[in-house]
């Protein structure tokens, strides 16, 4: 993602401050943007829904949403993180040709499995209006679909044309739904929604192609991937379940859950709060995108121009330090912003949660979760410095990390009550986070020794 | 041989240690390996030959005879498998043991301290045996530190990816030699024809199995391995001024010749004996660290009734016209040789003497614009009705036609064609190079008595070579008198049989010394 962020950046040199804050404007849209833009339409769509008196469908229509949106990232993580490897290969070897056919072929195989899991689950164990399970089913794979080719987005280099894309996508869906609720009745909302999400999945696979189109429609080269990048795969499995598995387990196992449709559950009072306090990630994002990631990229850069071309080994040691001290410079300035949005929103999260018509209790658990959030930022940008190391193991470990210590802690708050609601969350990422800086330590350390002793002689 | 120990029934009585020569080059050292194993039948031979890569040797030159029983290879320079590059655990108290026995061998303060602490080294891959890869040392986190210790202590001024190079590649072959010590045949006896690479295998076999070992040297390996290091392109030097040498050589060159100097000084240290060709080499392998006390001296030698039928058509022809000199030149016509200076010298000689004649016998087209060189200097000079190359020549047709035999080489080890024109009864003009003084001059007491046995001359001197021949030319019964002088130097000193008599004595000898 480095190469948005020198986009940016350029966007910042002339130094005024109406400059400055567009430019971090910006870089908080492009790192956000598109799941800022989903929750913002389905919060809205949830009020004029609830105003054109559709409770009952309401209820459904979320709880499908958000199990739709956590199993897609979860079953297709593991796959993106490994095609977007393939991509950037194919990107830096020129062979760009193959990029089109392997979308195509990856999409082929996503439908083909997404579709046998996501019918058995909708008609059998579901109950509802038979449109409205049979376009949830739909979603589910469409969605699926959207992920895949999400990763192939980033070689297009064109991060307007996606945004433009995901506002268009998300506008039609939130219309559509509001119209097929209002025209055809509550059951139609799911296929509304799903018409815009159709478009949008048309928008972007007509953007690979007026880039890397080509007649051929079938290219299996990335199989190997899966083979030689096992941890990637490893990495997107368990950093998605992480992510969500605290929701799964009070969805299915916290006395605050409700039953909506078969296994389907909802637990409002966790969820809002949550969804809520990830909306404070933004900040913290747009500073990782144009401070740490370019000035952490820039140095690296530095530190192999050293190492190729003759540098004495205190040269070398000396642009490793440069790195590091860049790496310190960033990450306080992303723990300055970030601690500031958080504290903030800790401290007004009454008001807040009031003007939303949230209780107390869920008060609480947005101040306890926006702690997690807090860590979570910083986790993330430890993860990519991981990447930038080549360290992908020890990204993987910390991944796993993320999602057991998510799954044991959460699965305590939830036998132990409401005054710990949340804090499963933030001992993961507080985990997580520990487990990953100490990595990213040890690399350091290790930085000259990883670079050269892992070298193989001759082939 | 029948005074040789009954041996155990598959071991060898020599085990003879070859870096890139017999039995699939041709060259000096072949020959003369050649000649010691087909002269001694009775001796059980055992072949350790060491070679860069299998698919760069050519097929073999010698056919092997039968007593030769065993045949093992090495090739040093084949590359590395994944596997070989991938570490093995190794135990925490073998990893500490090893990596500290290592780094001494680079930090240790004298020669003889890091002599020691190579042998430990040994018994420590010994101890390990397969449990140990190329990889360890490579991708070892302990091998990492040393590398920065040596390379703080030495380099710390140089390109460190370079460095970190060239230590790879210098450490590698020495390392695929050591994972082979146990393919070295069992012999009673182990004897290795240079330093290097096959002095060291030659003196860890020999020590692991507890036998004598001893060196023979034609030329001085470590000496030619340096000169070539310092010539090589392939090695990363610093940007330096052209013809600026003050400076030195670059710290990776320094690292190369290091690697070698200490492999001579490991071999001549283990060494029970060893052997030069000449006593010029002996103070040449004492400065490269061999002790003086075990060194001894065995020359090459002939058959000379081989050449009784040429020396009796030379006497004849001496007999019949005694004053036009015929002067004639044997070997490559090659920049080593200098032709130019002799070219220069005949010019002069021609001057005052117009009726002498000037023969070169030997290939030409080894380089062929040294060869186009000197014929331009012929014609610019206009001495080609006197100075003739007459290519390729069997000596026993060439030699009855000449007078005296010159030689300007600017490097020689000890020429067999000096032994041999002597055998024939030609004295020789020569530069003072390798064994030529000793040839000319005698090198024991009764050797000297003899008297000189041709003329010495100082190297690229044109007046020297020239002043020596005139000398022939003013006073043609010189050529009698110091050809005979020559015939009996062969016959005494340089015969082939008494030479290997020696050989067969120091591997019979030195064996019961030992047990």
């Amino acid at each position: 993602m480095a190469g948005i962020g020198f986009q940016l950046k350029k966007k910042l040199l002339p130094g005024t401050l109406t400059g400055v804050m567009q430019g971090y404007g910006y870089a908080a849209m492009i790192s956000s943007g598109p799941w800022i833009i989903s929750i913002v339409s389905l919060a809205i769509l949830g009020v004029l829904l609830t105003a054109g008196g559709f409770t009952q469908e309401l209820d459904l229509f979320f709880v499908f949403i958000t199990h739709i949106y956590g199993a897609s990232l979860i079953l297709t993580g593991p796959v993106q993180m490994v095609m977007t490897r393939f991509a950037a290969d194919q990107h830096f070897k020129k062979d760009e040709g193959t990029v089109f056919p392997a979308l195509m072929t990856s999409l082929a195989v996503t439908s083909f499995w997404a579709g046998m899991l996501a019918l058995p689950v909708f008609l059998l164990l579901t109950e509802g209006a038979l449109v409205f399970r049979l376009s949830s089913a739909f979603f589910f794979v469409i969605l699926c679909c959207i992920w895949m080719t999400t990763v192939f987005l980033t070689s297009l280099k064109d991060y307007n044309a996606v945004l433009r894309s995901f506002a268009v996508g998300y506008a039609i869906s939130f219309s559509c739904a509001w119209c097929c609720a209002v025209l055809f009745g509550g059951e139609f909302t799911m296929l509304g929604y799903v018409l815009g999400q159709v478009t949008l999945l048309l928008m972007f696979l007509k953007a690979v192609y007026d880039k890397f189109g080509s007649w051929k429609l079938s290219n299996w080269d990335f199989l190997p991937y899966f083979k030689s990048h096992w941890p990637l795969a490893v990495i997107g499995f368990f950093y998605n379940l992480g992510m969500w598995s605290d929701k799964f387990i009070y969805w299915w196992f916290s006395s605050v859950s409700i039953q909506i449709s078969g296994f389907f559950y909802a637990a409002p009072i966790y969820d809002a709060a949550v969804y809520l306090s990830f909306l404070s990630v933004v900040p913290g994002m747009a500073v990782f995108l144009i401070k740490l990631e370019t000035d952490y990229a820039e140095n690296y850069e530095r530190f192999f121009h050293y190492v190729i071309n003759k540098g004495t080994l205190s040269e070398i040691f000396e642009a490793k330090r440069q790195m590091v001290s860049s790496l310190r410079e960033g990450l306080a300035q992303l723990l300055k912003v970030q601690a500031l949005v958080t504290g903030c929103l800790a401290l007004f999260a009454e008001q807040i949660l009031g003007g939303l018509k949230l209780g107390a209790l869920q008060t609480g658990v947005f101040q306890v979760t926006l702690v997690g959030v807090f860590f979570l930022v910083i986790f993330l940008s430890m993860l990519t410095m991981l990447f930038y190391l080549n360290q992908l193991r020890h990204a993987a470990w910390s991944c796993v990390c993320f999602c057991v210590v998510n799954i044991l802690c959460t699965s305590f708050n939830v036998v132990a009550g409401e005054q710990w609601y949340g804090t499963g969350f933030v001992a993961a990422t507080l985990a997580a986070l520990a487990l990953s800086t100490y990595f990213v330590n040890l690399n350091h350390r290790l930085l000259e020794y990883n670079t050269f002793a892992p070298q193989q002689i001759g082939g | 041989m029948s005074v040789m120990p009954p041996a155990e029934s598959d071991e060898a009585d020599v085990c003879l240690l070859l870096e890139g020569t017999y039995p699939y080059v041709q060259g000096g050292v072949s020959s003369w390996v050649n000649q010691i194993i087909s002269r001694m039948p009775e001796v059980r031979f055992a072949i350790f030959y060491i070679g860069s890569r299998r698919d760069m040797t050519p097929k073999r030159f010698y056919r092997i005879p039968e007593h030769v029983i065993e045949i093992s290879e090495s090739y040093i320079f084949e590359s590395l498998s994944e596997e070989e590059q991938t570490p093995l655990p190794l135990s925490r108290s073998f990893r500490k043991r090893f990596y500290e026995t290592f780094a001494n061998l680079y930090l240790g303060e004298s020669a003889d301290e890091r002599i020691e602490v190579f042998w430990r080294l040994i018994d420590l891959l010994d101890e390990v045996g397969d449990g140990i890869r190329f990889g360890n040392l490579c991708k070892d986190y302990d091998a990492w530190l040393i590398l920065k210790e040596v390379y703080d202590k030495y380099a710390s001024e140089e390109s460190f990816i370079d460095f970190f190079w060239s230590t790879r590649f210098m450490h590698m072959p020495t390392w695929r030699l050591l994972m082979d010590r146990r393919k070295v045949p069992k012999a009673r006896v182990y004897h290795s024809i240079s330093t290097g690479y096959a002095g060291l295998i030659g003196s860890i076999a020999a020590r692991y199995h507890n036998r004598p070992y001893f060196i023979t040297e034609h030329g001085i390996y470590t000496k030619e391995r340096i000169a070539e290091i310092s010539q090589a392109t392939w090695i990363h030097e610093r940007d330096r001024q052209l013809f600026d040498y003050s400076q030195g050589l670059g710290i990776f060159k320094g690292m190369w010749i290091q690697l070698f100097n200490f492999l001579g000084r490991v071999t001549y240290d283990a060494s029970e004996k060893t052997i030069a060709l000449f006593d010029g080499n002996k103070s040449l392998q004492v400065e490269y660290g061999a002790p003086r006390e075990r060194l001894d001296v065995i020359p090459n030698g002939i058959d000379p009734s081989r050449f009784d039928k040429a020396r009796a058509k030379w006497l004849d022809r001496r007999s019949r016209s005694a004053n036009n000199i015929v002067v004639g030149f044997v070997g490559r016509v090659v920049p080593i040789k200098d032709v130019k200076t002799l070219i220069r010298a005949a010019s002069s000689v021609l001057r005052k003497y117009p009726e002498t004649q000037f023969l070169f016998a030997g290939p030409t087209e080894e380089d062929p614009d040294y060869f186009k060189e000197c014929n331009e200097m012929i014609g610019l000079f206009k001495l080609a009705d006197s100075v003739k190359f007459l290519g390729r020549q069997d000596v026993m047709d060439f030699f009855p036609g000449i007078d005296v035999m010159v030689l300007t080489s600017i490097s020689e080890g000890l020429p067999l064609v000096i032994i041999e024109g002597y055998a024939v009864g030609v004295p020789v003009v020569t530069t003072d190079v390798g064994a030529c003084r000793e040839l000319v001059y005698g090198r024991s007491p009764e050797d000297k008595q003899l008297g000189p046995s041709g003329v010495l001359t100082k190297i690229s001197s044109p007046d020297d070579t020239a002043a020596a021949l005139v000398q022939f030319c003013e006073d043609p019964r010189l050529v009698d008198v110091m050809g005979e002088r020559g015939r009996e130097r062969v016959e005494r000193f340089y015969v082939e049989s008494e030479i290997i008599a020696q050989y067969e004595d120091l591997y019979r000898n030195t064996h019961w010394s030992k047990r």
